[in-house]
């Protein structure tokens, strides 16, 4: 084999281990990666482990709009960081949770083209945020509007996602409700359009804190 | 005894003088449109770090694609596509044709095409970006359609390089940069075809997709920008200093722990998450032990100019050259301790991590190719940089930006993680972490302000020299210095004893 | 090596056509000396320090995202805690409250002072020191227009913006304990019961207050249970 043979050779050899082994095989094992069902004695409850898949619409908005630039979706373990004590990152949205969000595991992001684990946090994790946001208008207000309700978020409004339209005579249930000073001109109203009530769905359907068949009785 | 390559000094001119003509099409025009892209860049990186703070800043209903999550992906693109893979192809093409003396006969035709197709596939991924096309996945945010466009146009570029590897024939010891090259040309393509193939042709990946997009990242790092800026500086250092590489050995097993590291990289990116434990810890150590070829590659650099800096100062090849080697073993430490796992997660999703991508391409691979770009242009466009001060400039004012985006941003990075991991903190909003942040990204937004200035004089200044309009003559242009072998010396400091 | 072509003066004029390369220095094959033994050394140090990483791993199963899943682990945040020493529910108030000063130092400044003109001081400041009633909608609504606080005429525009959206009642009740106690501040505790009730009673309130709709609650302080006994 002359030189050049074998230094391509080489240079390949060496690359296409890690590429085996880091890509290929998991992407091979990761289609064999499906819901796991619950045990009705040991876990407690019925049904599937990830229970409800996101809202894939809405995922292309969140794609669209680049949230993963200051959002994550990803709690990460006790060990590392303070993700799974925070207030309001899990489940429990109670003044004190009592046990700490436990890290996300794969199954969480199943059914999810691309898992977007997020790349900064400039803003609070979202991988729970479908339990945080109970109410839909205050997530449309805040889509419309991040400063009405934190005058110190530097969150960028989306106001083009959202349509002002002439009140035709009864205010629209879907209008927003908007502070005196981001409310639009008398007799018109703000109204979602389709991608805001697309991401709104996508963002409220973000909820990985569902137990892990196995793990739930270990906890109590 | 040091041994030159051949006895014969005007064939070796001739031979030199025939490559660089055969090549001055295709390396000019990819040097001339990546200097714009990354003048582009400089500026949507600027908007974007005041948006990002500022986010009402320009809140002009006709403006509303102006959001931090759409410029900061297109500015990333900009700086990658636009201006570094191009740029680097453009030095690694001038270089492998040298190095293993081979011209280019034919197909230039090809490669322009190719280089214009590349310029437009950029052109519609940005505007793709910012007008709501983004796939959201980091470095691969252009549009999915675009993604063959841009292998194609890569392919035809590399086929030649490694077409022109298998038929040189210089002794072993000249060919490291080649090698470096080489390896740029196969593993890039590799890269790129496996990123989007899973990423945007497999059925859903999940959580096992987004460890497919960060190897993306740190191996097209690790694995392309890596090594066209260490084999530039390969070439041009023992090429302006006249001295030969220190030490072969060095240089081999910085080559090849190189080769073995690169691929591992990428997964400690999402430590502590989803996916299985294994890939982050072995992408930590992956990371960590990349500061022994990094120090090795360092050392024999160090070696090589020990003796030679009156010709770094007035060099401005061989300057540009070695502050991006300076900065190799920085971005180096910035990756070992990005990947640790102690203090890695109190970096993570902080600012640190573009901090170091930025350090990286633009503080150590693009000063590298700056230095290439000031030694190459003047032997394909037949005159001489023009002017000293637009050198200068483009030299400190990118030293300055560059080295205020290195601290602000690791400073940055530990006082954000801190407050995001600081128990005492942990009920209370975000508005510590927002407000923390702020004094940082408006430095970084001035640091790039000053990168853009300095990047406005190089575009301008190249944009003369590929026109033809630089110095007629046949003295090189230097910057000053205290250099007591030039003979212009005494001309041009009349004052000095 | 390519052959130069058939003579011709324009092709091979190498002074006038690439003087650049002309000038190019010889190239020089590489040292072939060893590399010195504190290289390796310091390779296998990194070494050491790249592996100890791969302490992190149980194993390699595909399934295990956290080796560390399902263990117990010490609970850092303070307060009540497993096991942890209770904190006097006046030094939690101030701890909680300077964390959460953080939101209105930028305009209030770190030292109370304020801005003259602009921001008013809490610093000594009659309003602060005055009816918690008053205090607490302000906290909550915010505050337009002009109003004097110690002596001094502080104007529009630079209004107040609400925090009662932002800030629980217990975040609220902990800055304005914190505010009344510090910068030279000697007041009483503000509690969360007395946010709440205030916060009930101007339920409908959707816009700042103005400084003579709340003159009325300048000297009243909000009925105040006593603080909750250490549990």
């Amino acid at each position: 084999m002359s030189d050049f043979r074998k230094l391509v050779f080489r240079i390949g050899f060496l690359f296409a281990i890690p590429w085996l082994l880091l890509i290929v095989v998991p992407v091979i094992r990761y289609q064999h990666v499906g819901p796991v069902a619950y045990d009705k004695d040991k876990d407690g409850m019925d049904g599937f482990y990830p229970p409800a898949p996101i809202h894939r619409q809405g995922q292309l908005v969140y794609a669209r709009e680049g949230c993963v630039q200051c959002h994550t979706q990803m709690i990460r373990a006790a060990n590392l960081g303070l993700d799974a004590w925070r207030k309001g990152w899990g489940q429990d949205q109670g003044e004190r949770a009592a046990d700490p969000v436990r890290s996300n595991t794969l199954r969480d992001y199943l059914g999810e083209p691309v898992a977007f684990l997020g790349i900064q946090r400039a803003g609070p994790d979202l991988a729970n945020a479908g339990w945080r946001f109970a109410d839909r208008n205050k997530l449309h207000l805040m889509l419309y509007a991040p400063r009405a309700l934190t005058t110190w978020s530097t969150m960028p409004s989306f106001k083009h996602l959202y349509v002002v339209q002439k009140a035709q005579g009864q205010k629209s249930s879907k209008a927003l409700d908007l502070p005196a000073k981001y409310a639009p001109a008398k007799g018109f109203e703000v109204v979602p359009s389709a991608e805001a009530e697309a991401l709104v769905d996508y963002i409220l359907s973000l909820k990985k804190d569902y137990p892990v068949p196995g793990l739930a009785a270990a906890k109590k | 005894m040091a041994q030159p390559a051949t006895n014969d000094i005007d064939s070796d001119s001739l031979r030199r003088a025939a490559i660089d003509r055969s090549v001055k099409g295709p390396v000019l025009f990819l040097f001339t449109n990546g200097a714009f892209w990354l003048m582009a860049s400089t500026i949507l990186g600027l908007l974007a770090a005041v948006k990002h703070v500022f986010p009402d800043f320009l809140d002009h209903d006709w403006l509303w694609f102006l959001q931090y999550g759409r410029l900061q992906p297109a500015h990333l693109v900009a700086l990658v596509y636009g201006w570094g893979i191009q740029a680097g192809l453009g030095v690694a093409f001038w270089i492998m044709s040298r190095r293993t003396g081979q011209e280019l006969r034919g197909g230039h035709a090809t490669l322009i095409s190719a280089g214009v197709f590349w310029n437009i596939a950029v052109t519609l991924g940005i505007l793709g970006i910012l007008f709501g096309g983004s796939t959201s996945i980091e470095w691969l945010e252009m549009p999915k359609y675009l993604w063959p466009v841009f292998l194609i146009c890569f392919l035809a570029y590399a086929w030649p390089m490694v077409s022109m590897f298998a038929r040189a024939r210089n002794p072993g010891g000249f060919m490291i940069s080649a090698w470096y090259m080489l390896g740029a040309s196969l593993w890039f393509p590799w890269i790129f075809i496996t990123a989007n193939v899973c990423l945007h042709c497999l059925p859903g990946l999940g959580a096992i997709g987004a460890g497919v997009s960060a190897w993306y990242v740190h191996s097209t790092i690790l694995l392309f920008f890596v090594p066209v800026g260490i084999g530039a500086a390969y070439y041009f250092i023992p090429k302006v200093t006249g001295r030969p590489i220190a030490s072969y050995q060095l240089a081999r097993i910085g080559f090849w722990a190189l080769a073995v590291l690169g691929g591992w990289s990428g997964m400690q990116r999402y430590m502590g998450g989803p996916l299985p434990a294994w890939m982050p810890a072995v992408g930590a150590a992956s990371g960590v032990m990349m500061l022994m070829p990094v120090g090795v590659v360092g050392w024999n650099h160090h070696l090589t100019t020990l003796g030679k800096h009156n010709l770094v100062q007035t060099s401005p090849s061989l300057r540009f050259t070695f502050m991006g080697a300076l900065f190799y073993p920085i971005s180096s430490l910035m990756f070992a301790v990005l990947s640790a796992f102690y203090t890695g997660a109190s970096l993570q999703f902080t600012h640190a991590w573009y901090g170091f991508q930025i350090v990286t391409i633009y503080g150590f691979f693009s000063m590298c190719i700056f230095g290439a770009i000031y030694y190459i242009v003047p032997r394909l466009a037949g005159c001489e940089w023009l002017s000293v001060r637009l050198i200068r400039n483009h030299f400190w004012f990118s030293v300055y930006g560059i080295s205020a985006i290195v601290v602000t941003s690791l400073v940055c990075g530990l006082q954000q993680g801190g407050d995001m991991n600081n128990p005492e903190k942990w009920n209370l909003g975000f508005f510590a972490v927002v407000g923390g942040i702020k004094p940082y990204i408006i430095a970084r937004a001035v640091a790039w302000g000053l990168i853009t200035w300095s990047n406005v004089w190089f575009l301008i200044h190249l944009m003369l020299m590929v026109a033809g309009l630089g110095r007629r003559s046949s003295s090189p242009t230097l910057l000053p210095g205290h250099d007591i072998e030039d003979p212009m010396h005494n001309l041009t400091h009349p004052t000095h004893a | 090596m390519s052959s130069p072509s058939a003579y011709n003066p324009d092709t091979t004029d190498l002074d006038r056509l690439h003087p650049a390369v002309k000038r190019e220095k010889i190239d020089v094959a590489p040292g072939t000396e060893p590399s010195p033994m504190w290289v390796i050394f310091l390779a296998l140090l990194v070494a050491v320090l790249g592996g100890s990483q791969l302490g992190n791993v149980a194993n390699f199963a595909f399934e295990t995202s956290n080796p560390l899943a399902g263990a117990k682990l010490p609970d850092p945040r303070p307060g009540t805690g497993g096991g942890g020493a209770e904190l006097d529910p006046m030094q939690l108030a101030m701890k909680k409250g300077a964390a959460t000063y953080a939101l209105c130092g930028g305009c209030h400044q770190g030292s109370g002072q304020g801005v003259p003109g602009a921001f008013p001081p809490l610093a000594g400041s009659d309003w602060v020191m005055g009816g918690t009633e008053r205090n607490i909608r302000v906290v909550l609504h915010g505050l337009n227009g002009p109003i004097k606080v110690k002596g001094a005429d502080f104007t529009a525009p630079s209004a107040m913006p609400p925090q009662g959206a932002v800030l629980s009642d217990q975040d609220i009740a902990n800055v304005l304990t914190y505010v009344r106690n510090s910068f030279g501040n000697k007041g009483g505790m503000v509690t969360k019961e007395m946010v709440q009730k205030v916060r009930e009673a101007e339920k409908a309130r959707a816009t700042p207050w103005t400084g003579a709709e709340l003159d009325k609650y300048a000297d009243k302080d909000a009925a105040a249970d006593a603080p909750p006994a250490a549990k």
